[in-house]
């Protein structure tokens, strides 16, 4: 394509490149997916909903599985990922990437320790009935420390509620600290603005609930197990919910930015309506928030028909994934696509084979799901499900 | 990881052998001044020729400009020809709004380069 078609206006000769690819637009996804996948298991954790049980646990693994994932797009981005771990050991605090390290670190303890404690009885049971390298391998998940007495798996549970209720401000913290990444760069109009990191947070909570339930329903009919209805009208009424706050608060944002009307309205407004006019309306809001939500009213009000509703809840969350993924894109590449002149544009091609392209994008974006896979093979997350079940028979 | 700094003589230079490449600096930048090395794999900047100043040279641009429309000096030092015109004549920053105090200045601008 000729530079021409790419450039409109006038851009400062620096700018020609668009400096971060589809891999930076992959890692809020993905961060936000473990947040809102760890917010959703505390909601049994914490605040007791004892009707989202069923995944609380496989939540947390989800939530796993996404964030050992979560630092990846950005290692492959840098120019230098073999000093990678040094931005760690030498911080330079006025810089907020320097703080990556440590939150992310911080908070992977934090979900590792939750797992391990909801885990705990089943490791011990699976290292004391097991044999050969599989009792090696669960007897050392278990830290080799053997006591599940009523008192012990007592103490557990206090600790790891202790534990989630941390885990809840350090995933908004997570989340909206990559928020921030974006809302404290004043020199772009469409990111500088104090509502990123909460706009951040709550697109998070709703894009790892809907994936959640998305997950959820594979895994049951994987299993050929009966979907829990009332689990899963459950999480999409929560998931209702954070589309109303998620959506008052991106159009909080569009429409002061207009009111105001600053100088930089011009180039904004070309932006949405020209650069990134479809994805903006089209993908983020309509089909990622406006159809989902009329979806999720409707579930609301249909009596029985649990498999109806189960269709439209799919549908939904599908379509609410595709608008947060959406609506990173509009954040990203959007940003990048105003000049810094403010009078200029400038368009991102994305490149198939590449090593910021789309190719390792895909590859990347598996991964969580094979490591989820094999994570729910050590530790099956739905024991308790079963054994219900069983009884029941 | 604080790969720039600012020299003694106050220059802001990148360290390559400890930039990782993230680019977020090119992203603040409001003045489109910094970009991506491709070869060093680090972000890169004008370094005021600091291999010609330090040896008391003129950067390469301002001794090439065919109508001295650049001068470059010492803050510094109060009786420099920079100082002077900083103090006398009519003179701009771009982006003031920003807090950025740039040490760029423009004389007879009556608004931002376009």
């Amino acid at each position: 394509m000729m530079l021409e078609n790419l450039v409109w206006g006038y851009v400062y000769p620096n700018e020609s490149e668009i400096q971060w690819s589809i891999l930076i637009v992959l890692y809020p996804y993905i961060t936000g997916l473990v947040a809102g996948a760890f917010i959703a298991s505390s909601l049994y954790h914490v605040f007791g909903k004892n009707e989202i049980k069923p995944v609380a646990r496989f939540a947390l693994l989800t939530a796993l599985s996404f964030l050992l994932v979560a630092m990846l797009p950005l290692l492959v981005h840098l120019g230098h990922p073999e000093r990678g771990i040094e931005i760690m050991f030498t911080p330079h605090l006025t810089s907020a990437m320097s703080g990556f390290g440590y939150i992310f670190s911080f908070y992977l303890i934090i979900v590792v320790l939750e797992i391990w404690l909801s885990f705990r009885e089943d490791i011990v049971k699976k290292a004391l009935s097991s044999h050969g390298w599989k009792e090696l391998l669960y007897s050392s998940l278990a830290l080799f420390s053997f006591d599940i007495s009523e008192k012990a798996l007592h103490d557990d549970e206090k600790f790891a509620r202790k534990l989630a209720i941390i885990g809840i401000p350090s995933a908004a913290f997570l989340h909206g600290y990559v928020g921030f990444i974006f809302g404290g760069i004043k020199a772009n109009p469409w990111w500088s603005t104090p509502l990123m990191p909460i706009i951040f947070l709550m697109s998070a909570i709703v894009s790892g609930i809907a994936l959640l339930i998305l997950l959820y329903i594979v895994a049951m009919k994987i299993r050929k197990h009966a979907i829990d209805h009332k689990c899963l009208q459950s999480l999409a009424h929560y998931l209702w919910i954070f589309l109303i706050l998620d959506v008052t608060l991106e159009l909080l944002e569009i429409i002061s930015m207009k009111y105001a009307s600053r100088e930089d309205i011009d180039i904004i407004n070309r932006l949405l309506s020209d650069k990134i006019g479809f994805t903006f309306w089209g993908v983020q809001l309509t089909l990622g928030i406006l159809i989902p939500f009329i979806l999720l009213l409707m579930v609301n009000f249909i009596k029985k028909r649990d498999t109806l509703k189960m269709i439209m809840i799919s549908i939904s969350c599908i379509f609410v994934v595709i608008g947060v993924f959406a609506m990173r894109w509009n954040v990203v590449i959007g940003g990048q696509e105003i000049s810094k002149s403010l009078v200029g544009t400038l368009t991102y091609v994305p490149v198939f084979f590449s090593r910021e392209g789309v190719l390792p994008a895909i590859i990347i974006f598996m991964l969580p799901f094979i490591i989820l896979r094999v994570v729910t093979a050590i530790l099956p997350p739905w024991k308790d499900m079963e054994e219900e079940t069983q009884k029941l028979d | 990881m604080g790969a720039t700094y600012t020299t003694k003589d106050g220059v802001v230079l990148v360290d390559y052998d400890y930039c990782i490449g993230c680019r977020y600096c090119i992203q603040g930048c409001p003045y489109g001044a910094r970009y991506f090395n491709t070869e060093k794999g680090t972000a890169d900047k004008c370094t005021w020729c600091y291999h010609r100043i330090t040896k008391g040279l003129l950067p390469a641009c301002v001794q090439a400009c065919p109508t001295g429309a650049r001068k470059f000096g010492d803050m510094l030092d109060k009786n420099s020809e920079v100082n002077k015109i900083i103090d006398e004549e009519r003179i701009n920053l771009l982006k003031p709004d920003l807090g950025t105090k740039p040490k760029v200045f423009y004389i007879g601008l009556d608004r931002e380069v376009k």
